[in-house]
């Protein structure tokens, strides 16, 4: 070879520079990988992130060199402290994925090279993924899946070795032609992404544990009831979970959904007690033609209990029965669950326990609230019996309470006293707690059941959602002979909210802004997809995926099958997906200077003097020159400037000298009509 | 680590090139047109490429482990983009052909450009591409159904017919995950001219019947037209000639025999035989650029006398093919 070497140039031994165009295409991935976390990350860390990000490009303009070390070293620690503040400890689900957010925001402070730049982006794939840890929902899916194509076509702008138009920053049409070329690659890979989410063999058990502790939760019924905090959960709509019954759907009276029940009261809240007998050991008997058969699509609640209808027959899937008939699951439900359940609306529940059996559920402390005991204590002293003493309780709230969905504080030591005497209004959980107070106090069995009530029934699907605003509580007496009867007082000051079944429906005041309107049959049809979504695509596991061939008459896919499958769809998915997206990469490109050189070509082909194949510029207007003479000038110093812009790469990134030819171009007339005769 | 890497990876190359031609037949030369099908490209994950694999199979292991459907989708779409855009890195140079490779006026001793027309055939655009060499790496764009002029630098030493040697164009686009890369070993040498002598004496005066008569105006000694050819001065162009015929056309001025300069080979005495080269080769240019005629005498042959570029190219083609 007798070529000697050129000295190297720097583009290959130092890190290439990241472009100001590259960075803002970094910076706006980044923030919308973000927003995908924007539903759980605290606002504080949110809007401190943003304003990094902000400050970041601020700092591009300033100067084209990172902040120097003695500032990015306090900004990580500053935040890495407001992360440990906000969110908690790394080791925890939110913490971990906090820090990992944190972390990607600070390497975009300080990314200043392509490498960088590209690494960024491989950790946002990963950090987007993190989102689906705390919802599964579709819309966050489509949003997540954009935030992955946009990160791809980032990875288009940060090219090594970009050529003269990125350089010289031909922003807004470089950034169109790699969002466009990415969509469609995105758009070719979607069948080989279907057959695969189909076909990929699930894992039956997982490998290793949830990476994650639960117990801090989300908003929610939880295992402890305290003023105020069921009525912090009218606003929030989250679906908790969606029924469809098999028949008809029971009277909204009877949609009592049983959760969690709370039997110990420490003078502040009610918490569970350690009834943890099991169910069937209990007496029940219900009558045959109330009981109902449904399937509840319940959401990630990240606690431990199923809502079955008040009263389930027996345990579902994965749960227990406990003897007060709440239905506790065994781990917490980390991810949607669909479960099939039997209940019975009308019972006789531990009818035949003796009285000394229900000693528990006349625990009181010895010194709250004493003008409430005093009360109750005067209604068993007049001689009434247990029926006459309920009935007094649910007069009084009758006569002189009234419900609201904004209770005043109360002092947490002496709630009931000064629910019942002093404010005397409140939400369904004041009423529980104090009715259960006062049966207590006057010597009945009572006990605190909190669930939800009613729902809404979504009309596009003919199922019902229930919302965390459907929260409720109740009571429950027992009676010797009759066993635990449901007594909600609620009831007795606003009756509408039990009849009508969800809140929204029953006070009209609760309704959220776009609730009631005529927003409301889109937001039904959107519920249906969000169904469709759960249950088709967020359900898909092992045994369903089994199951998958069943309507071909497969009743077990195996293993080697659907590996088969997998390849043989999966290479046909392929093929189609590379065939369709190379067909469509082609097509005139929409440089504007080859839309004008086109535009010339056609000039001439008026003529007859059209461009062979093999002929470059320079051999095209040579040979047009001369066919062409009183425009030979013209035609010549055209193509000689065209082959300069274009394959001189001094020469490429003079934007103002393209410009000027691309006037040129256009201005060009092969007709015998001259300018000059114009004039 | 990466030098001693690159030297062992040479090493082996040069190895495998010796024992395997037909495995590396792709890497020697070859004649022109070279296509680039799908056989002859190769293609490698980048290092970016593998931490993206890293993440990519962390993404499948955990959504796989957790039953996290819409994570699976997302890994499965990411992975998906990928595998399509290999195929689309693949395809940036699937298709492309080197046509020729040509130089204008290479001299041997300094930077010369040699111009590679590369030609796009199936109607795609090929954004970023690289010619590359020995660190030294073109970035170019190439449209659809055109042809591009990709001009290189190289530095040839000696003069006479020499390979361009063994180029790679390759590619990392669209996202840098993959490179794809094909080699162009043309095997059609170029001619290298010879160097001319940097401090050159002046023309030499005394063979000219009549001083000064090289400075020649348009119009004088008229002798006939004759087709436009490339180099023609502009101003030589006979336009009104020109508008009758199709064709463009240019003045030709007869040259008499005795005003023509001598370039003589064996009158450099004082010289050893490449400095005589030099020298005449510099001569050689400096009448072109007087744009004067002249005589060149070389122990072959004798050429002249001519003026004109096409003259002055054969003139140097012979300089550079002396022995």
């Amino acid at each position: 070879m007798s070529t000697a070497t050129v000295s190297k140039p720097q583009a290959a031994a130092a890190p290439v520079a990241v472009g100001s165009l590259q960075l803002r295409a970094l910076a706006v991935v980044l923030f919308a990988a973000i927003t995908a976390h924007a539903g759980w990350l605290p606002w504080t860390l949110l809007g401190y992130l943003i304003a990094i990000i902000a400050l970041r490009l601020a700092w591009q303009r300033y100067s084209a060199r990172v902040p120097a070390q003695w500032i990015r070293l306090p900004l990580f620690v500053l935040t890495l402290a407001l992360v440990y503040s906000n969110v908690g400890s790394p080791v925890s689900r939110d913490g971990g994925v906090a820090l990992l957010i944190a972390l990607a925001t600070l390497k975009l402070v300080e990314t200043d090279s392509v490498r960088d730049g590209r690494m960024l982006i491989a950790a946002l794939f990963f950090l987007s993924m993190t989102a689906f840890l705390f919802s599964q929902s579709a819309l966050l899916t489509l949003w997540v899946a954009a935030v992955a194509v946009a990160a791809f076509a980032c990875l288009t702008l940060l090219r090594k070795y970009p050529d003269a138009r990125l350089l010289a920053g031909a922003a807004r049409s470089e950034v169109l032609a790699a969002a466009r070329s990415t969509a469609r690659t995105a758009a070719a890979a979607l069948p080989l992404v279907v057959v695969a989410f189909v076909f990929f063999p699930r894992l039956g058990q997982p490998l290793w544990g949830a990476p994650w502790d639960p117990s801090q939760g989300r908003t929610g019924i939880g295992d402890e009831m305290r003023p105020g905090m069921l009525s912090k959960l009218w606003q929030d709509d989250t679906p908790v979970f969606r029924v469809s019954f098999d028949g008809e759907t029971p009277a909204a009276r009877d949609l009592y959904w049983r959760g969690p029940v709370l039997d110990r009261f420490d003078g502040q809240a009610w918490t569970r007690g350690d009834a943890f007998d099991r169910f069937d050991r209990i007496d029940f008997r219900y009558e045959p033609s109330s009981v109902v058969s449904y399937e509840v699509l319940l959401e990630a609640t990240e606690r431990v209990w199923y809502f079955p209808l008040d009263l389930p027959l027996r345990a579902a899937a994965k749960s227990r029965l406990l003897m007060d008939g709440q239905m506790v699951t065994f781990r917490p439900i980390i991810a949607p669950r669909n479960v099939r359940m039997q209940s019975a609306t009308r019972f006789s529940f531990d009818a035949n326990a003796r009285p000394a059996e229900m000693a528990f559920a006349l625990r009181l402390p010895a010194a709250s609230n004493p003008r409430a005991r005093a009360l109750a204590g005067g209604w068993r002293e007049q001689g009434m019996n247990d029926a006459q003493i309920i009935d007094a309780a649910l007069t009084l709230f009758n006569q002189s309470f009234s419900y609201t969905l904004e209770p005043p504080p109360l002092a947490p030591d002496r709630s009931v006293d000064e629910f019942l005497f002093d404010t005397r209004i409140g939400y369904c959980e004041h009423f529980s707690s104090a009715f259960t107070f006062l049966m207590r106090a006057a010597g009945v069995p009572a006990r605190v059941v909190t669930g939800y009530l009613g729902g809404y029934r979504n009309a596009s699907g003919n199922y019902l959602v229930v919302r965390n605003s459907d929260a409720h509580a109740w009571s429950e007496v027992w009676i010797a002979g009759r066993g635990w009867i449901r007594v909600d007082p609620t009831s007795a000051v606003a009756p509408e909210r039990i009849d009508r079944g969800s809140i929204y429906d029953a006070l009209p005041e609760a309704a959220l802004w776009y609730q009631n309107s005529w927003l409301t049959p889109f937001m039904d049809r959107f519920d249906v997809v969000s169904r469709w979504w759960r249950q088709r695509v967020v359900d898909f596991d092992a045994q369903r995926q089994r199951n998958l061939l069943g309507s071909f008459g497969v009743e077990d896919t195996e293993l080697k099958d659907l590996v088969l499958l997998l390849i043989i769809s999966g290479s046909a998915a392929l093929a189609f997906g590379i065939w369709w997206s190379l067909r469509g990469l082609g097509g005139h490109s929409r440089d504007p200077l080859l839309v004008a050189w086109r535009h010339f070509g056609r000039q001439l082909e008026r003529r007859g003097i059209a461009r062979g194949h093999h002929e470059g510029p320079i051999d095209y207007s040579r040979r047009a020159a001369r066919q062409l003479p009183s425009a030979a000038g013209e035609i010549l110093q055209l193509g000689r400037d065209f082959a300069q812009l274009r394959y001189n790469p001094e020469h490429a990134a003079d934007e103002e000298a393209q410009r000027a030819l691309i006037r040129r171009l256009r201005r060009f007339r092969a007709s015998p009509r001259p300018a000059a005769r114009r004039r | 680590m990466a030098p001693e890497a690159a030297s062992w990876g040479d090493r082996l190359g040069r190895l495998a090139e010796r024992r395997l031609p037909a495995l590396t037949r792709h890497r020697q030369a070859e004649p022109l047109p070279i296509h680039l099908h799908a056989r002859r490209i190769y293609i490698l994950p980048t290092r970016f490429g593998m931490v993206f694999g890293v993440i990519v199979l962390a993404m499948l292991m955990g959504a796989l482990n957790f039953n996290n459907n819409p994570a699976l989708l997302l890994a499965f779409l990411v992975s998906g983009l990928a595998i399509v855009s290999f195929h689309h890195t693949v395809g940036q140079l699937r298709g492309i052909s080197l046509v020729s490779v040509s130089a204008a006026r290479p001299h041997a001793g300094s930077r010369a450009h040699a111009v590679f027309s590369l030609k796009e055939g199936s109607g795609r655009v090929r954004p970023a591409l690289m010619l590359e060499q020995s660190g030294q790496e073109i970035p170019f764009t190439l449209a659809a159904d055109e042809t591009a002029m990709v001009a290189v630098e190289f530095l040839p030493v000696r003069r006479g017919w020499q390979s361009i040697g063994r180029w790679r164009l390759w590619s990392e686009y669209p996202f840098g995950i993959v490179w794809a890369w094909s080699y162009l070993h043309p095997q059609e040498p170029i001619l290298i001219y010879p160097k001319p002598e940097a401090a050159a004496p002046d023309l030499p005066q005394d063979d000219r019947d009549r001083p000064g008569a090289q400075q020649r105006s348009p119009g004088d000694d008229w002798a006939g037209l004759r087709d436009h050819r490339a180099g023609d001065p502009p101003r030589h162009v006979a336009w009104k000639a020109s508008a009758r015929s199709d064709r463009l056309l240019v003045k030709e001025f007869a040259d008499p025999i005795s005003e023509a300069m001598v370039f003589d080979y064996h009158q450099l005495a004082r010289l050893h035989h490449e400095q005589r080269i030099s020298r005449l080769t510099a001569w050689v240019l400096k009448a072109e650029r007087a744009q004067a005629s002249f005589r060149l005498v070389l122990p072959t042959q004798q050429l002249g006398p001519a003026a004109g570029s096409d003259f002055v190219s054969r003139c140097l083609r012979e300089l550079a093919l002396l022995p």
